[in-house]
């Protein structure tokens, strides 16, 4: 298994020297020139040159990719171009509130997900079953932009239910420990702030999840569908095993691993920042402060934070197949066969 | 068959869905336009309510000029929030360039000039008054002695020389405003300890205009910038109204009052500039009480805004939206009048931004000295356009124009060259339009290519200098006409060393003058600030220059 582990970590090495490739030359073929938005109105040619120059603009592209990937092997990935800041400082300040989204999304997910899944699954072609499907058909076809204005729109403009946009209310906000707002107004014992955090968090967790949701609800029905047609669902109702526990016991937790594997997938692309999601609700994560920072040309923001969804991405994958490994004992990675 | 059932049921409902979305946001356009077009009469008879909110709106157009008397009893211990579309570039007011810094810079930070509570003319404010040398060049400022920065440490001349030298002889490539505000300083002397002495290159009576900005002039603690490495974008501190408490990025910038204050203190205990980028969510967050003002709103969301019981509140901006000639290409000032005349301004203004921007009948904004009504622009005349056109053999234009809204320009560049095209179309001018992102527009720009180009400009000092000197740059980018003329150069700098007042004021009418005359330009509108605020906020000024001074503001 450690083997198998340290052979997946070696991978990553490939896949973010191709990302960091890719998203390098990406910027600098696309993007517009950054130095006359980082300088403004008043930007003459010499500024603009000189600043250039400063910010290696002017060297190769390859001579700048190969100082990139350096500055990157020891944590540095450069300071913004538009706010002088560290990059990685940057993206910390910001990462925690995406984290915090992408979680309470995927659980809230997960647990409707696979409860509408599986009431789809027990009554087929019932109504329950139509209601569902369709409730994840329009999940996955409504665009979330869409959602999330209506969303506000109708809980907060019309009937002022919910905070709109934010993440708490400044003047509530918990001294920062750990980032993540709930926990941090836990720490501090104020319970004005948790609850104020999470009404501030109903709206853009509920237009987050419920794309994954649909997602997670199609893929519990089919699997357990397909297990349910399965030879010992059929042998453990013959020896009058009751329906409930048929479906819980032995249908449920054997078409959970695809189930698994989705959730997990879904998890690393929530966390990768989900863009849309955080520009309407101006949450204060990564998806949103990326969108920024392609607007301007922060060329070296953007890398970093392509970066880190990479490693986010492949970390999660890697979690999704370690644990398949304990939710189901057939599978082993060693290559050799028990 | 359940399926089938099933299909049909759902592509039926997302046909309804898709038509109820488009007739929704059509009808509420046309609202809008009846709306404005009614100059704000409310539309199809409807409900009290809407003509008490019309009534208000009315009300709080009635803007204030100066700041009211705060009564005694207000709660001085409330929170103002402001909402605004971006979070800052960062706060401190030499390294930065965007209004959204800005708003909480003037707050934080104060100049040795400052601007009237509701136009551009200079008065004191660090500096309690101003000596001028004879020849224009050399200023002494005479300090205020009660003033510290929140740090603690005085405010004194030795600070005004730090700040002086940071952006002129110390002064790095990213001091975005240095050369514009101390472009012109030869040296900064220290007299005694609260007088200054400040030596020019050449005499310039902007120079006063520049120190009130809220950009690049402000004053910094130079202990705290030491401290900081000569960064303060997150540690500001200056001598202003209102103390840093913390930003948290992307969410909010949290100040609170400083009881130390030299001047009338604030009246709100904190203030909190929210970023908001979505332009409903904003407006939601206004009508939902979560915020008390905020800015960048465009006149698709005013009905709602009015609806909600909130106040509107327009200003005119310190802006200028044109189109303009390429002297090198179209030579002949008769070909430029002709395509001039055949473009009627005010249906164009009227029509494109629905009330919210003022045609403009002259380049400078009506508040801004040297402004003069005097100034006559080309008419519209198709007719004669179509005559003089013909006789010149003129049948084609290429436009270069960009596709994003700009702050001059709410119904982006795209829209206006589209309207524009349309007018020379009906005088047989076929007009070509190249469109473009804005930084690749302004790539483009330099290359030259092109006949006529829109463009606009955003003030920085309220000084007339600040706008008619782009016809004298030697920059493409910033002369996009390619006028260059040398009897307007000499007019220009004339009236820059000239002291206020109205022979300065007269001469800047007469460039306005002759450069109508030889239709270098056609000035289309100044956009209007526009903010919004919830009934109860008062004293609210949105100033000419984008900016809002907020420590005279409250909620009763």
């Amino acid at each position: 298994m450690l083997k198998y582990i340290v052979k997946r970590l070696l991978l990553l090495i490939p896949v973010l020297f191709g990302v960091s490739l890719i998203v390098f030359f990406l910027m600098r073929v696309c993007a517009p020139d950054p130095a006359p938005i980082v300088l403004g109105q008043h930007a003459t040619q010499e500024s603009m040159d000189a600043w250039r120059e400063a910010n290696g603009l002017n060297d190769p592209v390859v001579t700048q990719y190969v100082d990139f990937i350096k500055g990157a092997f020891t944590g540095d990935l450069g300071t913004s171009y538009y706010t002088k800041t560290p990059v990685v400082d940057e993206i910390m300040s910001r990462f925690p509130a995406t984290v915090e989204l992408a979680i309470v999304a995927i659980i809230l997910a997960s647990v409707l997900g696979i409860a509408v899944g599986v009431v789809s699954a027990v009554h087929k072609n019932s109504i329950f079953d139509n209601g569902g499907m369709l409730l994840s058909l329009v999940g996955v076809s409504i665009p979330i932009f869409w959602l999330g204005i209506m969303l506000i729109i109708l809980f907060s403009g019309t009937l002022h239910w919910l905070p709109s946009t934010g993440r708490v209310n400044p003047a509530l906000r918990p001294d920062t420990v750990t980032g993540f707002m709930i926990i941090d107004s836990i720490l501090a014992g104020d319970m004005e702030a948790l609850k104020d955090v999470l009404q501030h968090l109903v709206l853009p967790a509920v237009t987050l999840s419920l794309y994954s949701m649909a997602i997670i609800a199609r893929m519990t029905r089919s699997s357990m569908l397909e297990t349910l047609n399965q030879d010992y669902i059929r042998t453990a109702r013959a020896k009058g095993v009751p329906e409930g526990k048929v479906n819980r016991r032995h249908a449920l937790r054997n078409a959970m691993l695809p189930v698994a594997t989705v959730i997990g997938l879904q998890l690393g692309s929530l966390l990768g920042g989900a863009v849309l999601t955080e520009s309407v609700y101006s949450w204060p994560g990564i998806g949103n402060y990326t969108v920024q920072c392609i607007m301007k040309s922060d060329f070296p923001v953007v890398q970093g934070v392509v970066l880190l969804i990479a490693v986010i991405f492949v970390l999660m994958n890697l979690i999704v197949d370690v644990v398949y490994a304990f939710l189901d004992p057939r599978i082993k990675y060693s290559g050799k066969e028990a | 068959m359940k399926k089938k059932l099933a299909s049909v049921l759902l592509c039926t409902a997302m046909t309804a869905a898709v038509l109820a979305g488009c007739g929704g946001s059509s009808s509420e356009t046309d609202t809008t336009a009846a709306q404005t077009s009614e100059e704000g009469s409310s539309a199809e008879g409807e409900s009290t309510d809407a003509q008490t909110t019309e009534a208000q709106t009315a009300e709080a157009a009635a803007n204030l000029t100066e700041f009211a008397e705060v009564p005694e009893d207000v709660d001085r211990e409330q929170t103002l929030t402001y909402a605004q579309g971006a979070d800052p570039r960062g706060l401190d007011p030499a390294l930065v360039d965007d209004g959204e810094s800005s708003k909480p810079i003037v707050q934080m930070y104060e100049g040795l000039t400052k601007f009237g509570d509701s136009n551009t003319e200079v008065e004191p404010c660090l500096a309690e008054s101003w000596d001028i040398s004879e020849d224009g060049l050399t200023y002494t400022f005479h300090l205020r002695q009660d003033v510290k920065f929140h740090d603690g440490t005085d405010f004194n001349a030795e600070a005004v020389k730090y700040n002086i030298d940071r952006q002129t002889v110390n002064k790095t490539s990213d001091m975005l405003y240095a050369d514009f505000v101390f472009g012109d300083v030869a040296a900064c002397n220290v007299v005694d300890e609260y007088t200054v002495e400040v030596v020019l290159s050449k005499p310039s009576t902007p120079f006063l205009n520049n120190l009130a900005m809220s950009l690049g002039a402000p004053m910094v603690s130079p202990t705290a910038c030491e401290a900081a490495g000569n960064n303060l974008n997150e540690a500001p501190c200056g001598t202003g109204p209102y103390k840093f408490v913390r930003w948290d990025k992307n969410e909010a910038v949290v100040l609170e009052r400083n009881e130390e204050y030299w001047g009338e203190k604030g009246v709100s205990k904190e203030i909190v500039f929210r970023t908001i980028t979505d332009n409903s969510a904003r407006v939601v967050a206004l009508t939902n009480g979560e915020v008390d003002i905020i800015d960048g709103i465009d006149a698709n969301v005013v009905d709602q805004i009015t609806a909600a019981g909130c106040l509107l509140n327009k200003t005119e901006g310190m802006n200028i939206n044109y189109l303009a000639y390429n002297t090198q290409k179209l030579t002949d000032p008769d070909v430029r009048r002709a395509l001039s005349e055949a473009v009627n301004v005010p249906e164009l203004v009227q029509s494109l931004y629905r009330g919210y921007a003022s045609e403009a009948t002259s380049i400078l904004p009506s508040f801004m000295p040297g402004y003069s009504a005097d100034v006559t622009q080309t008419q519209y005349d198709p007719e004669d356009a179509q005559a003089v056109l013909a006789e010149k053999g003129i049948t084609e234009i290429h436009m270069l124009t960009y596709t994003n809204p700009r702050p001059y320009n709410t119904a982006t560049g795209q829209t206006l060259a589209e309207a524009i095209q349309g007018y020379w179309d009906k005088v047989g001018v076929k007009c070509t339009i190249d469109a473009y992102d804005w930084t690749t527009y302004k790539e483009k720009i330099g290359t030259g290519d092109y006949d006529v180009c829109l463009y606009g400009w955003i003030g920085d000092n309220g000084d007339p200098d600040n706008f008619l000197n782009l016809l004298a740059s030697e920059d493409i980018e910033m002369n996009v006409a390619q006028y260059h003329d040398e009897e307007f150069n000499q007019m220009l700098s004339d009236a820059a060393s000239l002291p206020n007042g109205d022979e300065r004021n007269a001469a800047y009418a007469d460039m306005e003058q002759k450069v109508a005359d030889e239709n270098v330009w056609l000035p289309i509108s100044h956009q209007e600030n526009l903010a919004a605020y919830v009934g109860n906020v008062q004293n609210f000024i949105y100033h000419p220059t984008g900016n809002t001074f907020l420590s005279q503001t409250y909620k009763n």
